[in-house]
């Protein structure tokens, strides 16, 4: 408490000392004359030393990096267009040799497809013939079968009329007999 | 108020009527000065496309003014490139240079930054002149304003503009001087406190010099802007 009231005591009159001693030196107009003189002289000194040293310097160097700065860019994106067309070259490229294999593809099934047609023809052709002359063979073999049939039959006829009624009959009317009931069976078969 | 008396060191210059000693203030002018243009002429020695630290900071520097004057006075405003960077510069190191302790803050005296304001004031009205003719006294009718209240506007802007000097130099020569006699004063009272009662006014003496190196800045930012909004004004007549 003492130390507090004995602070401020001391503010206060300091304070008030300085007051009195201000004067404030500012307001001396004898001070006045140099230092305006002396501002005049060092910041007239300063300009031109800015002007003509400071500032060229500094706009050249922050020009010529904002130069270097937009030619990089410049560069890069024209790299990038190349890159860009690049793939596009690329990208044609791939569906080019897509299209051409899918085209050799096509190509390959339709010639082996059309083969595979003729040799199929080819070959239904010589089944055709084949199948034609089997039957041919078939039909022949038939009539003919048919004739021995009646012959046979014509034989044991007779020989069955023999041992039955112990008449000799003359092949000409069996055979004629045979004949007729094969006709009839034939004909029902057909 | 020491730490803002002028006083004069080396010989006694005087020509005529007229004072011309190099003071204190003088020197830390010059010392502001050297400081940036070596800084500046060593960081832009190599203009190299990847910058180093202290190109980095210099193109900082550069590119922030630019960004300000593109902003706020447009393309126009170009040719006067090379001085807003200098007026910003300058007012920036001398406020923090004076923050270094016994030295000098140039900008804490009203007659400096009167000097600069009024400079920027009369380059700015030529300026307008030079580009508008007689037509830039359009700046002080604003359009769209009802006939019987014209001369009470007309008058309120005129004074407005006169005031521009003092409203711009006040405000920087004020913030320096306040920031610097509030640190004077805590600085005070850690001596008189002594060793037990110190520690806080010191803890308050070190919040107040990150303020000031804060405001040492934004003082430097407004004073640059303020005179690219004058130009602005100067360059585009938009009433």
């Amino acid at each position: 408490m003492v130390q507090i009231l004995l602070s401020l005591s001391i503010f206060f009159t300091s304070a008030a000392q300085a007051a009195e001693k201000a004067g404030m030196p500012q307001l001396d107009p004898t001070t006045w004359f140099p230092q305006v003189f002396w501002l005049l002289i060092t910041f007239g000194f300063l300009y031109l030393i800015v002007e003509k040293i400071v500032f060229p310097r500094l706009s050249d160097s922050i020009e010529q990096r904002n130069d270097h700065v937009s030619d990089n860019i410049d560069e890069a994106n024209s790299i990038k267009d190349q890159a860009e067309k690049k793939y596009q070259e690329y990208l044609s490229l791939i569906s080019n040799s897509k299209k051409e294999a899918q085209d050799l593809i096509n190509a390959n099934k339709q010639s082996l497809q059309s083969n595979f047609d003729n040799k199929k023809k080819e070959i239904d052709k010589k089944l055709e013939e084949k199948m034609k002359e089997v039957s041919k063979e078939i039909d022949d073999f038939k009539k003919s079968a048919a004739g021995k049939i009646g012959s046979i039959s014509t034989e044991v006829a007779k020989e069955l009329v023999k041992t039955v009624s112990k008449i000799d009959t003359n092949n000409a009317s069996a055979s004629s007999i045979v004949e007729e009931v094969s006709k009839k069976y034939l004909k029902g078969l057909n | 108020m020491s730490q803002f008396e002028v006083y004069s060191i080396g010989p006694k210059i005087q020509i005529g009527s007229f004072d011309l000693s190099f003071t204190n203030s003088s020197l830390f002018m010059v010392l502001t000065v050297s400081v940036i243009s070596l800084f500046f002429i060593a960081a832009t020695q190599k203009k190299s496309l990847v910058p180093n630290k202290m190109q980095l900071i210099a193109e900082m520097a550069f590119e922030f003014v630019s960004k300000m004057i593109s902003e706020t006075a447009g393309k126009d405003a170009r040719p006067y490139f090379p001085f807003i960077l200098s007026l910003f510069l300058f007012v920036l190191v001398a406020n923090l240079l004076g923050m270094l302790p016994y030295s000098f803050t140039v900008t804490s005296h009203i007659i400096v930054t009167f000097a600069l304001a009024f400079f920027i004031f009369v380059g700015v009205t030529l300026v307008g002149f030079a580009r508008h003719g007689i037509s830039y006294l359009k700046l002080f009718v604003p359009s769209g304003v009802p006939i019987f209240l014209l001369p009470l506007i007309i008058v309120i802007e005129v004074i407005s503009y006169l005031s521009r000097p003092v409203s711009l130099s006040v405000r920087l020569f004020a913030n320096m001087m306040a920031g610097h006699t509030m640190l004077k004063v805590f600085g005070g009272f850690v001596v008189s406190l002594g060793i037990l009662g110190g520690w806080l006014p010191l803890g308050f003496a070190v919040a107040l010099t990150g303020l000031e190196l804060l405001v040492a800045f934004i003082q430097a930012y407004v004073f640059a802007i303020l005179t690219c909004i004058y130009l602005n004004d100067a360059l585009n007549l938009h009433h």
